[in-house]
């Protein structure tokens, strides 16, 4: 079969680049390959989600209608047996043919559970608490990537609804800071973590819901004026995403070839120079290190998504900054001249190293 | 052999015993980027900051003195970029690709000097016939180019002035017939494009041209089928009716013909929609947005069932 052959020389290929002798479970891989090229179509996932959301509304408007909606009890039955059954369907038959059905039943029940507990008269950072632990145990029962991804926004939605809720203002910006460090660590450890067999499968889905946590995380810290959010000292956020970035140019520094001492110093003094010209605006600071890291990782659709909301956030930056025109116009000139010196700089050492 | 894509390489570590540094080495080699991406990215990352904050602040500079500017200068300014551009492309010699990207530059000039018009003479920046002034001014350059952006950005415009024409002029036209237009502006775009792509190699039509040009045709339809079932009764909805059916035949066929699953999809989700537009339309009680819930997941649970099926089908017909 033709999927068999090609992972035969996907393996031998791995085999021979890693250097170390294997033991391959090689039907699973070929089982694994051949699923994966039938539902790789991009078409039919935005079928997938597009169902899955329609589904979903049509099921409130139906909760609106009818008695359902006025007891607690039986929503919070309702919700548990979708959620239930969400679990149950992915856990059985693993295929993105029921992923429609699945994610429909689980954020259906989500929604029907939180209606419940609101009707039980619980508040809504409690009602936050109770998705984000029903969340969790999804993910770490169903290893099913549209699922998991779903979960993992719905978890960082809760916590931000959470501490948004409770005005733990200064909190949002530790929670902040724990996803640029989480993010950072998981890019920067890809083959530690996909070879934990527990969480392997989990990373791709991991990936992109830790990106998009963080970019919406940035959006928040970089609205305060706007949002009318007390957040101080936007500055510490700045800080640590400025030093995962000065992290990641000393791992990329062997790479280019720059391995004596004052070289690297040539490199740093400069970085650390421009970008502490970044920590007023936390997220101008880490879109740059989502850009650095999605590209260290190759990983396409990271890269373009952390590119828009880097000059999204840039032109936000110095449009809300209460400057004159004109301050603005010889800020942007400058800084626009020093990068174009970088650029010569840069073309002109790279091109000698490469004459080389 | 090719590289490994990053999804072989996780099939492999999960399904293997393979250590951390083995599958460490194999990212490093086939997915990492190398010593030479890097050195394009870092050229390409200062470069675009540098071109892109040295023109801001030219721009910024410009907006801070503004008002103060004197008409002829304003429109001046830009006349003149407009014309500077134009001469470089030609005068200059560079790839077509350079040359395309710098007539598109022009076409957006030609957009913004509209605009300066119109706010120094209070004409309104979004009145429809600034629109349709850019449109028509734009059109050659458009056939010339023969550049599937600078064309992506006529069809908006064409759609965008007719729009603003039937909000600012034609009141007593219904929802429904401007959607029909619409769909009919499109679906003339889009039969042209695929014409062209097929017969003629003079003009360059890409993909995912065409596949916009579908979203909309069928965002369109389903917009003013919708409309109609809300609506009364009326020729035009028969008329929309009867093209949207031979429209979506007509893009079945064409999924099929090219082995391309984005049609079918598109349609088939146009036409769960539809239907369930018409349920609700029907009886909009709970017990039928009980049966939606069962419905839509299942319809398209079956859609997939199917369009896997049939890619299946078409991979082994390649082999």
């Amino acid at each position: 079969m033709n999927s068999y052959r090609n992972s035969r020389e996907i393996v031998t290929h791995f085999v021979n680049t890693g250097e170390q002798a294997l033991n391959i479970n090689e039907e699973a891989v070929a089982r694994a390959l051949s699923k994966d090229k039938a539902q790789q179509s991009i078409a039919i996932k935005i079928l997938a989600v597009m169902g899955g959301m329609l589904a979903s509304l049509s099921f409130t408007a139906f909760l609106f209608l009818t008695g359902i909606y006025d007891s607690g009890i039986a929503l919070l039955a309702f919700g548990c047996l979708f959620i239930g059954a969400a679990i149950t369907i992915n856990k059985n038959a693993e295929t993105i043919i029921l992923d429609t059905l699945t994610i429909s039943s689980f954020v259906i029940g989500l929604v029907i559970f939180g209606m419940g507990l609101q009707k039980l008269h619980l508040s809504l950072s409690e009602i936050c608490i109770a998705v984000i632990l029903i969340s969790t145990f999804t993910i770490s029962v169903v290893q099913n990537y549209i699922l998991a991804f779903v979960a993992m926004l719905i978890i960082n939605g809760s916590i931000i609804t959470f501490l948004l809720t409770n005005k733990y203002f200064g909190q949002l910006q530790f929670y902040g800071m724990a996803l640029i460090i989480t993010t950072t660590y998981v890019f920067l450890n890809e083959a530690k973590l996909i070879t934990l067999k527990a969480i392997g499968s989990l990373y791709p889905p991991l990936r992109i819901a830790l990106l998009l946590s963080l970019i919406s995380i940035l959006t928040i810290l970089g609205n305060t004026k706007n949002f009318s959010l007390p957040i101080t000292h936007l500055w510490i956020s700045s800080l640590v995403s400025i030093a995962a970035v000065l992290l990641l140019i000393s791992r990329i520094m062997p790479l280019l070839n720059i391995h004596s001492q004052t070289q690297r110093w040539a490199v740093f003094i400069p970085s650390t120079v421009i970008l502490s010209f970044t920590a007023l605006s936390p997220a101008i600071s880490g879109a740059m290190l989502l850009v650095l890291l999605t590209f260290s990782v190759n990983y396409k659709t990271g890269f373009v998504t952390s590119i828009v909301s880097l000059i999204y956030f840039i032109s936000q930056f110095y449009y809300d900054l209460n400057l004159s025109l004109l301050t603005k116009a010889m800020l942007l000139f400058s800084s626009g001249i020093l990068f174009l010196a970088f650029y010569f700089f840069t073309h002109k050492k790279l091109d000698e190293n490469e004459n080389i | 052999m090719e590289k490994l894509s990053r999804e072989e390489v996780h099939l492999v570590a999960q399904n293997s015993d393979a250590n951390e540094n083995t599958t460490n080495k194999v990212l490093v080699k086939h997915v990492y980027p190398h010593r030479n991406d890097w050195h394009k990215f870092l050229k390409w990352l200062f470069l675009a900051f540098g071109m892109g904050f040295s023109i801001a602040g030219v721009l910024f500079f410009f907006a801070y003195n503004w008002a103060d500017l004197h008409k002829f200068v304003k429109i001046g300014l830009i006349e003149f970029l407009i014309v500077a551009i134009s001469l470089i492309m030609l005068s200059v010699k560079c790839s077509e690709q350079i040359k395309n990207m710098m007539l598109t530059a022009a076409s957006v000039l030609v957009g913004i000097l509209f605009a300066v018009y119109g706010q120094i003479y209070q004409t309104g920046a979004n009145a429809y016939d600034f629109f349709l002034g850019w449109t028509m001014f734009i059109t050659l350059w458009t056939i010339v180019s023969n550049f599937t952006p600078l064309w992506l950005i006529y069809v908006i415009l064409v759609n965008t002035s007719f729009i603003l024409y039937a909000e600012q002029v034609a009141h007593h036209w219904t929802g429904l017939f401007v959607l029909t237009i619409l769909f009919g502006i499109n679906t003339l775009a889009l039969l042209m494009a695929t014409f062209f792509k097929r017969y003629s190699s003079a003009v360059w039509i890409t993909d995912w041209f065409l596949r916009i040009l579908s979203i909309a045709v069928v965002t369109f339809a389903t917009a003013g089928v919708i409309a109609g079932i809300y609506g009364n009764i009326s020729y035009v909805f028969l008329f929309l009716i009867v093209s949207t059916v031979v429209v979506f035949w007509l893009g079945v066929k064409e999924g099929i013909a090219t082995k391309s699953l984005f049609n079918l999809a598109i349609i088939a989700l146009s036409l769960i929609a539809i239907i369930a537009a018409l349920l609700i339309k029907i009886s909009s009680d709970s017990l039928t947005f009980l049966f939606l819930t069962l419905f839509i997941p299942g319809s398209v649970t079956i859609l997939i069932i199917k369009l896997i099926n049939l890619k299946k089908t078409w991979a082994n017909e390649q082999l």
